[in-house]
């Protein structure tokens, strides 16, 4: 990674304030300003997160807006480690185990409503978190990533024995409660249409990822997300300015781990039954994916990653015609939707790494500036002509 | 004792296996400075291009293993001069990263030409069993070793008493001065990877056919137990990639045997794990690495 100055973060970032002139007149017009924008863009974003589930009546595409939601919590979490801080973790997996067994425990053992249950997932991720957070501050260079390996087949092991909670190897079923008084994100009924407990979940995890989204980027633009980008950039120099890397790096992976948790309990309720192998590598891999396909560092990456991952597989079923691609009974020579969706995503993985590695993100954002430069063009050329 | 003897001797087989690829992973390491998972997706297509060539085309059992070796180094070979050597941002992250994207797609690839059923190599080194003394060995784990031994041994003279080897040595030591002396890097590199890619491929065909083996895909899997290896030994290290492996094997194995029930099902597979967590926190070089390791 390179260094880059503060004002060039600050732009990537779509802050675009000045340094050192906090108090000028244009400056405080233009907080103002930026300040309306985010207020509507998060007022957008919990509106969305309600009608759309909603409004969608395909059963698929439901399935796709849900499955997009878990990862992309999932994904905002890891982007707090892996993209702000720069730490790759593939422990994902591990620790949205930890949440999904933890919100079994308090939400069905226990029985606590919703609201309870979710604070105990987040408290319990926050302290596997803080436990093996050491690993991370003591390892740098990649070395996490491989340890994370290892924290993965661990977590399984765990999960395979703790047969009371988990059911063993052949697993258990997942009825999270899911009501807040009236309101019952398991079956949600408004105005008197009910809808399908896909559509209810997707409300409750999309509203979670708005608020996570909102919380993460805050943490990111605060003084300790500048920290950690000054630690991802040049972890010496960084240290040498006094910032504190066991805060910074602590705080990121306590609270990635956290919403990981969370993401968990909510990937649990989506499958309804949970096998300690669905905590798996891939499960780790598939996020990090999600993260590095729509790019890592920026708040639309893991919204975009998501639906990437998310709506593939199913656009694929939908191209039977297609050379190779084998319909679900199909036999013979060629890549089921399934399997040919994994591969494009390792080859899109690998070509992200090498030509654009902030991701579709940055692909877009370099679209769009052609268009308005092209229509500024246009505009001028007219203006010229009158 | 002669419990403990035979956990040994199949503790050995399964070491060789992880110091194989153990070894490649050290090699590529030490030329490129790249962790490469694509060790594992070497693993799998060394496993199933010799179960191709050996079941499916009816070629004898050693030439296909050669096909599969040569074809596996060609492939790492390609890896490193059409993929990794594009790369601009290098950091260690990325790096591996995308040598985790080359093992993605090959895992896809693998399933749907052969599916995901365990296959059945046949059983080329034997099934009969041996008395040594008190224990009983299988034939397969003596040929496992002995094969293991010859394929190790042959990467140490190419090290040691080659003229390339001394180049690879060279380069890996000091680059810059390496290249002042004539050594190209490319061919180097180049070597350390078409190498690596050799020693994998011939440990999936032994881990295909050890005892409960078979051609599958969770051959991949099993490579990342290879992992412990190399930091139990070290990174920068073949030797110690090898005394990891081995290392690792026999603990597993005795893991295996003497693990009280109480310690779960599953114990002696997540044993490598625990002990690379371990290592990594107390002795993040390896026994016989230097300090590479940088830690906050």
């Amino acid at each position: 990674m390179t260094m880059r100055t503060d004002a060039e973060v600050n732009r990537a970032d779509g802050v675009g304030v000045a340094l050192g002139s906090a108090d000028t007149q244009p400056d405080r017009a233009r907080h103002r300003r930026q300040l309306l924008v985010t207020l509507g863009a998060v007022a957008i974003g919990f509106v969305a997160a309600i009608a759309v589930p909603l409004s969608v009546g395909d059963r698929f595409l439901v399935t796709v807006i849900l499955t997009a939601g878990v990862f992309t919590l999932a994904a905002v979490g890891l982007n707090l480690l892996s993209g702000y801080l720069g730490e790759a973790s593939l422990g994902h997996a591990f620790f949205m185990g930890i949440g999904a067994y933890v919100g079994i425990w308090a939400g069905e053992t226990l029985g606590l409503p919703l609201l309870a249950w979710i604070p105990v997932v987040l408290i319990a991720g926050a302290a596997v978190g803080a436990l093996t957070g050491p690993l991370a501050l003591r390892l740098r260079g990649g070395h996490l990533l491989i340890v994370s390996i290892g924290l993965v087949f661990i977590g399984q092991w765990i999960f395979t024995n703790a047969r009371d909670l988990t059911g063993g190897p052949n697993g258990r079923p997942v009825n999270l409660p899911l009501a807040i008084g009236p309101i019952d994100f398991g079956d949600l009924v408004i105005g008197g249409t009910r809808y399908t407990a896909v559509q209810s979940l997707a409300v409750l995890v999309w509203i979670v990822c708005v608020i996570a989204i909102v919380v993460v980027r805050n943490i990111a633009r605060s003084r300790t997300g500048r920290a950690m980008r000054a630690i991802r950039d040049n972890e010496l120099a960084a240290s040498a300015s006094g910032v504190s890397l066991f805060r910074a790096k602590m705080g990121a992976f306590i609270v990635s781990s956290a919403i990981a948790a969370l993401a968990g309990a909510f990937f649990a309720q989506q499958l309804r039954y949970l096998e300690p192998t669905s905590f798996s590598l891939l499960l780790s891999i598939q996020i990090a994916v999600v993260l590095i396909i729509g790019g890592s560092g920026s708040t639309a990456g893991p919204v975009i990653g998501a639906f990437f991952f998310a709506l593939t597989p199913l656009l694929l079923q939908r191209l039977e015609w297609l050379p190779f691609v084998l319909s679900p009974n199909e036999e013979g020579f060629g890549l089921t939707a399934g399997e040919l969706s994994n591969f494009i995503f390792a080859v899109l993985l690998v070509l992200i790494l090498l030509f654009e590695p902030e991701g579709i993100v940055r692909l877009l954002a370099r679209l769009w500036n052609k268009i308005t430069a092209a229509i500024k063009r246009r505009t001028r050329a007219k203006i010229g002509e009158n | 004792m002669s419990d403990f003897l035979q956990l040994t001797i199949s503790g050995l087989a399964l070491g060789c296996q992880y110091a194989l690829v153990a070894v490649g992973f050290t090699v590529i390491m030490k030329s490129s400075g790249v962790l490469s998972i694509f060790q594992g997706g070497l693993v799998l297509l060394g496993a199933y291009l010799t179960y191709q060539a050996h079941q499916g085309w009816g070629w004898p059992f050693f030439l296909a293993v050669a096909m599969a070796v040569a074809v596996c180094a060609a492939l790492n070979l390609l890896a490193e001069s059409q993929v990794l050597s594009r790369i601009r941002v290098r950091s260690n992250e990325v790096l591996i990263f995308l040598t985790f994207g080359l093992l993605l797609a090959v895992q896809p690839l693998v399933e749907s030409m052969w599916g995901s059923d365990i296959l059945n190599l046949g059983d080329p080194w034997g099934l009969r069993s041996v008395q040594l003394g008190p224990v009983t060995v299988t034939e397969r784990d003596l040929w496992t070793i002995g094969a293991s031994v010859i394929a190790l041994g042959g990467v140490f003279l190419l090290f040691n008493k080659t003229r390339i080897g001394l180049a690879m040595r060279a380069a890996a030591s000091d680059p810059e001065a390496a290249t002042a002396q004539g050594i190209s890097p490319r061919l180097t590199q180049g070597v350390s990877w078409a190498l690596a890619g050799a020693l994998a491929a011939f440990a999936g065909v032994l881990m295909a056919t050890a005892v409960g083996g078979g051609v599958r895909p969770g051959l991949a899997d099993v490579a990342f137990a290879a992992l412990p290896a190399i930091y139990l030994g070290g990174l920068n290290s073949p030797i110690g990639a090898v005394v990891g492996g081995l290392l690792i094997g026999l603990t597993q194995q005795w893991a295996a045997g003497y693990a009280p029930d109480s310690f779960g099902q599953g114990f002696s597979a997540v044993f490598p794990y625990l002990v690379m967590v371990v290592i990594l926190l107390v002795r993040p070089q390896g026994i016989f690495g230097g300090k590479v390791v940088s830690r906050a």
